[in-house]
């Protein structure tokens, strides 16, 4: 589950960039992004694609779901899925309209996980 | 240091010219990027974000006019913006243009130098303003320097935060008691029979120090002068 500390998604990647002495030029280099890319998603003047996303959650060691959250991104799969499934969707504008606090969603993640390991998912 | 009202009755921070090489000479130990021989271009982008714990936008969408703004806020990091072009044109190029590379250093140790010595004008203390600071509404930035070409060179007039951002920028990039030694190095090579540099020599060793230490000629130029490593005209030694 994403922290909630309130920090955007450019500030948790410069911080941590920083943190590890990586100047913008070479993280860039090492995604393999222009310096102006990456340099526009640390001041959240664009949100990167979750391809992206994945690979500076590995080169900065930071989670990606916490990253995907920050982005305001439910991933390529999740949103495929909710287009076959409007109730899904329905289902999170429920949890969304009720304002849910973390203590709920977290147990409504472990039934969901039970759901999934008795159909046999992971 | 020392605290004064200017004409207008606004509040103002002085610095002797020694106090600033000092500061910036201290600053590059404390963040252990003082340049060396191995490595003698002073890396900017690590001292201001890991030392000055500012936040740097190297592409900020800014007026053509402008290479570099310094916000001050409230209970945060100050922010240096940088303009997009300059950026762009000195690093992102195939082939810079000549001396954009200088320019942009210099830029980024003169938005460097506004941290250092005009934080304290626009900190707080305790919830109560500062002596320095007029009340503001909102929430937003206390304060912005926003640097015009003419603001980021290496020239002694115009406004006096300027000034001071200038000395700063040229003791950042060109800390005094190692350039003046690659300097005295550099100008042995041209003029071995000479332990000084001649009046108007000056421009030979400026061109052979500006590559090695990120900078422009002129910037080289103007430091051997203004730390007085060119003998006058008419003399033979300093």
């Amino acid at each position: 589950m994403a922290d909630t500390d309130g920090r955007s998604l450019g500030e948790v990647l410069r911080c941590k960039r920083v943190e590890a002495d990586i100047s913008l030029r070479d993280l860039a280099k090492t995604l393999g992004l222009a310096p102006s890319y990456l340099s526009d998603i640390e001041n959240d003047r664009r949100v990167p694609s979750e391809d992206v996303l994945q690979r500076l959650a590995a080169e900065l060691d930071l989670k990606f779901d916490d990253l995907m959250a920050r982005a305001g991104r439910f991933g390529n799969d999740a949103e495929r899925y909710m287009k076959q499934h409007p109730a899904a969707g329905a289902l999170f504008r429920r949890i969304s309209d009720k304002r849910l606090p973390d203590e709920d969603l977290k147990k409504l993640l472990t039934t969901v996980e039970k759901m999934g390991t008795k159909k046999g998912g992971t | 240091m020392r605290q004064y009202r200017g004409a207008g009755g606004e509040e103002r921070i002085w610095f002797e010219p020694s106090e600033i090489e000092q500061m910036m000479t201290s600053e590059l130990q404390r963040a252990g990027l003082s340049p060396t021989d191995a490595a003698p271009v002073v890396n900017l982008e690590a001292f201001i974000e890991r030392h000055l714990k500012a936040t740097l936008d190297q592409y900020a969408d800014l007026e053509p006019l402008v290479l570099g703004v310094t916000e001050f806020f409230e209970g945060r990091q100050p922010r240096i913006s940088i303009n997009k072009d300059l950026t762009g044109s000195a690093l992102d190029e195939d082939e810079s243009p000549p001396g954009r590379l200088g320019r942009w250093r210099a830029t980024l140790a003169h938005e460097a130098g506004h941290v250092l010595l005009h934080r304290s004008l626009f900190e707080f203390a305790a919830g109560s303003m500062n002596l320095f600071e007029t009340p503001q509404a909102g929430d937003g930035p206390r304060q912005l320097h926003r640097c015009l070409k003419r603001d980021a060179t290496y020239a002694t007039g115009g406004n006096w935060r300027e000034v001071q951002a200038n000395q700063a920028m040229a003791a950042l990039l060109m800390p005094k008691t190692f350039f003046a030694r690659i300097a005295r190095a550099e100008a042995q090579k041209i003029f071995p029979d000479s332990d000084a540099i001649p009046a108007g020599g000056e421009d030979r060793v400026a061109a052979r120090l500006a590559p090695l230490l990120g900078v422009s000629r002129q910037a080289a130029s103007i430091r051997l002068t203004t730390l007085a490593l060119v003998l006058p005209r008419g003399q033979g030694r300093l």
